[in-house]
């Protein structure tokens, strides 16, 4: 007796959904990880922290700096919002100048580039005209994990006309890792965006 | 059974022809779709916008979230006279406060209205932490129980409206008061470009998961609760 088709492919569905149900650990994780570049330090000309998570990035930077991978750490000048043009709340960088120095980093040590910086290409010419034009360079990114690939693919395509080389830091977030995102909210809000982005500027 | 392999080639033919034609409908639906991209965008995002504020309201209720934009809508609204009395909550504290970089997001809004010509009198905050939209909603009960209020407007980012005038009649609807929303636009974008901005691609989605959550989620809860 032969098995009817719907029969078949309704067996090969419920196998299929069976296996993703069984092996959701590893796929889901396997998700966080893919979105993660990290690549091996090497000496730099500058430490570049994104302005992603208060707490982990700053704290990353400071020790990329502290193990001697570079002598500066370089913040951004970001154009202002209202309510910092209204003078309510501080600019960014300074923000994080204070956390860095709160982490132990010499004022000395933090670099503030640029102006009115909106978009990657803005922060890729500060910084190239901050190392110093058609010198070839090296910086450090230290990026949120979830968003280090978005961050990665983004600012490779802004230096890709000048000299400086990137090494990407991803920095792990403290409220959720690669293993248990989707058992949070913000895990899970946080993996939807950067997964629509990565789909959104892949089709853009 | 279907012993002769006539008859199966002969059955396979139209159900054949029917995929064809299906794949057909999807192709043109999804390429008309594309050419009708631009208007069907802006309808979402049109769909989600509630602007129906009206004078006299007792109070211009201002949501959490984002300073760049809604204490600014606000003070224009209260010098427009909507309302005589601009309400805020408070929010939990965040790390860049932990550092003294920033204002509280109460004070920050407090400070926006009264840069933009509200006196500090006519602004009160509920008292009560919240962390969203019910909280806000739920808080605002509280504090409005029991006073001779007959009409809110909530105001809000444009794309949150929506799922705001739907929390607070939920929420404030037995106590008889009428509430209104008026959106208070960005500055990057809007219904008509909000495609072309990575974080307008992001507050749209979430609205439109959010607003189905809402209703599944709280739809049923009582007010009070």
């Amino acid at each position: 007796m032969t098995t009817r088709p719907w029969t078949r492919r309704g067996v090969i569905a419920a196998a299929l959904l069976a296996g993703a149900v069984a092996a959701h650990s590893p796929l889901l994780a396997g998700m966080a990880r893919f979105m993660t570049v990290s690549t091996p330090l090497e000496r730099a000309d500058l430490v570049v922290p994104l302005y992603q998570d208060p707490d982990a990035v700053p704290a990353a930077a400071a020790a990329v700096l502290r193990d001697g991978y570079a002598p500066r750490i370089a913040l951004h000048r970001r154009h202002p919002g209202r309510v910092e043009a209204l003078g309510l709340i501080l600019p960014r960088h300074e923000v994080w100048r204070r956390i860095l120095e709160a982490r132990g980093v010499p004022p000395a040590a933090i670099l503030v580039v640029g102006r009115d910086i909106e978009n990657d290409a803005d922060l890729a010419a500060a910084i190239t005209a901050a190392l110093g034009p058609d010198r070839p360079g090296r910086i450090i990114v230290v990026a949120s994990a979830p968003w280090s690939r978005l961050a990665s693919n983004s600012l490779r395509r802004a230096f890709a006309d000048t000299a400086v080389d990137i090494d990407m830091h991803a920095v792990p977030i403290a409220a959720f890792n690669d293993s248990t995102w989707w058992k949070t909210q913000s895990g899970l809000v946080t993996y939807f965006d950067v997964y629509t982005l990565w789909l959104l500027r892949f089709f853009r | 059974m279907n012993g002769n392999p006539g008859d199966q080639a002969s059955a396979r033919t139209p159900r054949g022809a029917w995929c064809v034609a299906a794949a057909a409908s999807i192709c043109i639906v999804v390429l008309l779709a594309y050419m009708a991209r631009q208007p069907l965008l802006i309808g979402a995002a049109h769909a989600l916008t509630i602007d129906d504020a009206a004078a006299p309201a007792d109070y211009l209720v201002v949501l959490g979230g984002s300073a760049e934009d809604r204490p600014f809508a606000a003070a224009e609204l209260y010098e427009l006279r909507i309302a005589p009395k601009v309400l805020l909550f408070e929010y939990p504290g965040d790390s860049r406060q932990r550092v003294g970089g920033d204002l509280s997001q109460t004070e920050l809004y407090r400070r926006v209205l009264e840069l933009q010509g509200v006196p500090r009198i006519a602004v009160e905050t509920v008292p009560g932490v919240v962390r969203s939209s019910w909280d806000e909603a739920r808080m605002l009960r509280r504090f409005l129980a029991g006073r001779p209020i007959s009409r809110v407007v909530v105001v809000t980012s444009a794309e949150h409206t929506r799922r705001a005038r739907w929390t607070f009649r939920q929420t404030l609807g037995d106590l008889g008061i009428d509430v209104r929303t008026s959106p208070a636009r960005r500055l990057t974008f809007d219904e008509t470009n909000w495609w072309r901005h990575d974080e307008g691609v992001l507050v749209y989605l979430h609205e439109y998961l959010k607003l189905p959550y809402y209703v599944v989620r709280y739809g049923f809860a009582p007010a009070a609760g």
